[in-house]
């Protein structure tokens, strides 16, 4: 039996903390993902996340069903976050890469993966990190509610707080950014592997 | 990099998005495919930028090491955390849960071990020390003893806890009268032989046998009693150590965040007698360990 949002929501307010935990089991991972991807780092994410159901919990009673019950949470969530970040003052870290955890490694892998393969996606997905984490906040901030959380123009100048055409800018001057980033980086790679072997294979011999 | 020259006269930046994310409304895409098809600039661009698009499917969030919600229970209602929690790794966190528990029913001392071979959680009765009778220097008093902390153990330890406080009140006091009843009756029981002077006096076979089917009975009665008030309380909470039981044998992490949640249910089935409280957490103690141990097992 899966009930809706809204009527777990309607037994939460009565007092049945059963139907909170359940709200809970299923908003806690998309909203750790949008904590960690506005804010970069795992352990706030996971504070931001958790700050965000007490939230939730305590000002239940006032929420009237005004809007989706997920919308009203990522709202709760977005102001952690930019709270979160005026406090610390900084742009959002990339978590540097530690020495490789073997553990981790495997259980990010597909099953028919090689290592170098794995390896290869995770250093993509690094770059993606690192050229996301570089974008202005509202930028960011509109790209990871429009691809990850699937939500429309509306909902996001709605969530945000700004016009509908603004929505639509931010969107594409994110990603224009991001697509010179990646093209760039793209480049420096292609000439990296070219002095690589360069070096290995040394200089041409002149044939006489 | 492909060079943008076109020649639409909307917003285009607005536009090739709204086309990206196929939020387009009827009219402007009708204006806009018939420019699309003839403008390689915008669909060039568009491509790159599904491109990147491609790109950002590829970042996810790292797993998080522990679980991202402690449960939600009436002392969190109240404002307090369990802060203390969240920076244990998952084993400690378990333990902590079941001591939380365990420490809520009042259960008499859960200890816990970690070491080398891993955890290890044990409900052990730290029984307060019994006066002997003083009319039972017959008996020897190791047995006296034993004896009496038996009888004592089942019903001193059962404090009333938070919930249901009145209904707690009740069958305490009745357990209480009952034990109370039970030494009284031993210790006529033991006060009959007649009182010898060396303490070290051996007494009559047939005295001790009697003692001792008597203190059988005292503790089956005050077994009885208990069961007979806590069948409800009983039931329930094997529902839940079911529960918990498909929880524990499951795989994934999440499953420990609602082995808090059950066990927090625990804390508040407070009529409850005390050792029946200790079987089930002994029962539970065991089958956490053994997943963890499990689970620990294949990880390594």
């Amino acid at each position: 039996m899966t009930w809706t949002d809204e009527e777990l929501v309607a037994r939460s307010i009565r007092g049945d903390t059963d139907s909170f935990n359940e709200l809970i089991l299923r908003w806690e991972r998309p909203i750790y993902a949008l904590a960690y991807r506005t804010i970069g780092r795992e352990e706030d994410a996971r504070d931001v996340c958790q700050e965000t159901f007490l939230r939730a919990f305590r000002a239940l009673p006032g929420f009237r069903g005004q809007a989706k019950f997920s919308s009203w949470l990522y709202r709760i969530a977005l102001n952690l976050c930019r709270d979160w970040m005026r406090r610390e003052r900084r742009t959002p870290t990339v978590q540097p890469p530690e020495d490789v955890d073997l553990i981790e490694l495997a259980a990010a892998s597909e099953p028919s993966e090689s290592i170098e393969e794995l390896v290869a996606r995770q250093d993509l997905s690094r770059s993606v990190e690192r050229l996301m984490a570089k974008l202005p906040e509202e930028q960011r901030t509109a790209i990871v509610l429009k691809e990850y959380h699937g939500l429309t123009f509306q909902e996001i100048a709605d969530l945000v707080g700004c016009p509908l055409s603004t929505v639509k800018t931010r969107l594409y001057q994110g990603l224009s950014v991001l697509r010179r980033g990646l093209a760039g980086e793209a480049d420096e790679a292609e000439e990296r592997r070219a002095a690589a072997l360069h070096a290995v294979r040394g200089p041409r011999v002149e044939k006489i | 990099m492909t060079e943008h020259t076109c020649t639409y006269t909307g917003d285009r930046e607005e536009a090739l998005v709204a086309y990206l994310y196929s939020e387009m409304a009827a009219a402007e895409r009708a204006a806009f495919e018939p420019h699309l098809a003839a403008c390689a600039s915008c669909r060039a661009e568009l491509i790159e930028l599904g491109g990147v698009q491609t790109r950002l499917a590829q970042w996810s969030p790292p797993e998080p090491r522990r679980a991202l919600t402690a449960p939600l229970a009436s002392d969190v209602a109240a404002g307090r955390r369990w802060q203390a929690l969240h920076d244990l790794p998952l084993w400690a966190k378990t333990a902590a849960a079941v001591l939380v528990a365990a420490a809520a029913v009042s259960v008499a001392n859960l200890e816990v071990r970690y070491d080398a071979d891993g955890l290890a959680v044990r409900s052990g009765w730290m029984a307060p020390p019994v006066a002997a009778p003083r009319a039972s220097s017959a008996v020897p008093a190791a047995d006296a003893n034993a004896a009496a902390a038996t009888l004592a153990d089942t019903g001193a330890a059962a404090r009333p806890a938070t919930v249901a406080a009145a209904e707690t009140a009740a069958i305490d006091a009745a357990v209480a009268a009952r034990v109370s009843a039970l030494r009284d009756e031993l210790r006529q029981e033991l006060s009959v032989r007649p009182a010898a002077a060396d303490p070290a006096a051996i007494p009559a076979a047939a005295s001790l046998e009697r003692n001792q089917a008597a203190l059988a009975e005292a503790v089956r009665q005050v077994r009885a009693q208990l069961e007979e008030t806590d069948s409800r309380q009983q039931r329930e909470l094997a529902l839940r150590v079911a529960e918990l039981r498909r929880d524990v044998d499951a795989q994934r992490q999440g499953d420990l965040v609602r082995i808090e949640r059950a066990l927090n249910v625990i804390q508040n089935q407070s009529v409850m007698g005390a050792r029946q409280q200790q079987v089930m957490i002994d029962s539970l103690s065991r089958q956490v360990v053994n997943s963890l141990a499990v689970r620990t097992g294949q990880e390594r």
